[in-house]
C-alpha cells in the first residue's frame, strides 16, 4: 500500500528532497500529498514549503497556468525530488507553488511511467512503476 | 587497495534461505559469494532508486552548458564537482512545462 483514500480523496505520503543544498522536507517524517489528476504539473506545494526547501535560492522559473474556473495565473517553480513512501524511486522534477496554495498536491506529471491503483474497496492507493 | 564495508543486518529467514539457495546456483559454492552476490544487489537496488524517466536536466552558467546529468542528483553532483552553486546556473530539463492546468482541489490560487 502506498495510500489511502480519506473522505473521497486519494492521499500519498511524499517527502521532497532538494539536491542542490541538501535539503528535506519534512526532515524525517512524511508529508501527505493528494493525487490531483486534474493538475497537469508535477507538484504543487503551499509556498511555505517551497521556501523551507531553499528552492528560492534557484533561478525560479514562473509557468503560466490556467485554473479550473478559467483564470490565468503565473506560478512559480523550482526543480527539487519527490519520493512517495514504499516506492522504491527518486522522481526528479519542477516543484510549484503561488500564494494560496494550501495543500500538496501531486500532478500528472509525477505520475508518468508509474502505476496508480485505486481500490475503493480498500480505501487504499497503491503505486509502482511501470514494468 | 580496496576497503571492504562489514554491515550486520536481519532479514526474513525465508528472504536468506532464497538468497542463499540462487546464491549456490549462480555462483557456485566458493568463497566470498555471498558478499558478491549481495554487492550486485545493492548494485541493482541503487539503479532502480535513482531510475530515470529519460528526462535529462542541464545547467547553464552565462548562456554555457555546464552540467547535465539524467537525475537532479547527478546534476547537483556535477555542480558540486565544478565548485559552482545552484544560485549560480539556470537549470533546466528536456521536460519542461510551459503550460499548466490545475484542478478543483487548486482553486484558492
Amino acid at each position: 500500500m502506498s495510500g489511502y483514500i480519506y473522505s473521497y480523496t486519494p492521499f500519498v505520503n511524499v517527502r521532497i528532497l532538494n539536491p542542490f543544498l541538501g535539503v528535506s522536507y519534512p526532515e524525517d517524517d512524511w508529508l501527505l500529498a493528494v493525487i490531483d489528476t486534474g493538475f497537469t504539473g508535477f507538484l504543487l506545494v503551499p509556498e511555505k514549503v517551497f521556501m523551507s526547501l531553499g528552492l528560492g535560492e534557484q533561478r525560479v522559473k514562473v509557468i503560466r497556468a490556467r485554473t479550473a474556473d478559467g483564470r490565468e495565473v503565473e506560478l512559480r517553480g523550482a526543480y527539487a525530488s519527490l519520493i512517495l513512501r514504499g516506492l522504491n524511486v527518486v522522481l526528479d522534477g519542477l516543484v510549484e507553488t503561488h500564494e494560496g496554495v494550501e495543500e500538496v498536491l501531486l500532478g500528472m506529471r509525477a505520475l508518468r511511467g508509474l502505476r496508480v491503483i485505486l481500490n475503493s474497496c480498500t480505501g487504499t492507493v497503491s503505486i509502482d512503476v511501470c514494468r | 587497495m580496496i576497503s571492504l564495508g562489514v554491515m550486520t543486518v536481519k532479514i526474513n529467514d525465508e528472504l536468506e534461505a532464497e538468497f542463499r539457495r540462487k546464491v549456490a546456483l549462480v555462483y557456485g559454492a566458493g568463497k566470498g559469494v555471498l558478499s558478491r552476490a549481495l554487492e550486485d544487489a545493492i548494485r541493482l537496488w541503487l539503479e532502480s532508486v535513482g531510475k530515470p524517466r529519460g528526462v535529462k536536466f542541464y545547467a547553464y552558467k552565462d548562456g554555457e552548458k555546464v552540467a547535465e546529468s539524467d537525475t537532479l542528483e547527478g546534476l547537483a553532483e556535477a555542480l558540486r564537482s565544478r565548485g559552482l552553486s545552484v544560485r549560480e546556473v539556470v537549470i533546466v530539463s528536456s521536460d519542461e512545462p510551459e503550460f499548466e492546468r490545475l484542478g478543483f482541489r487548486a482553486r484558492r490560487v
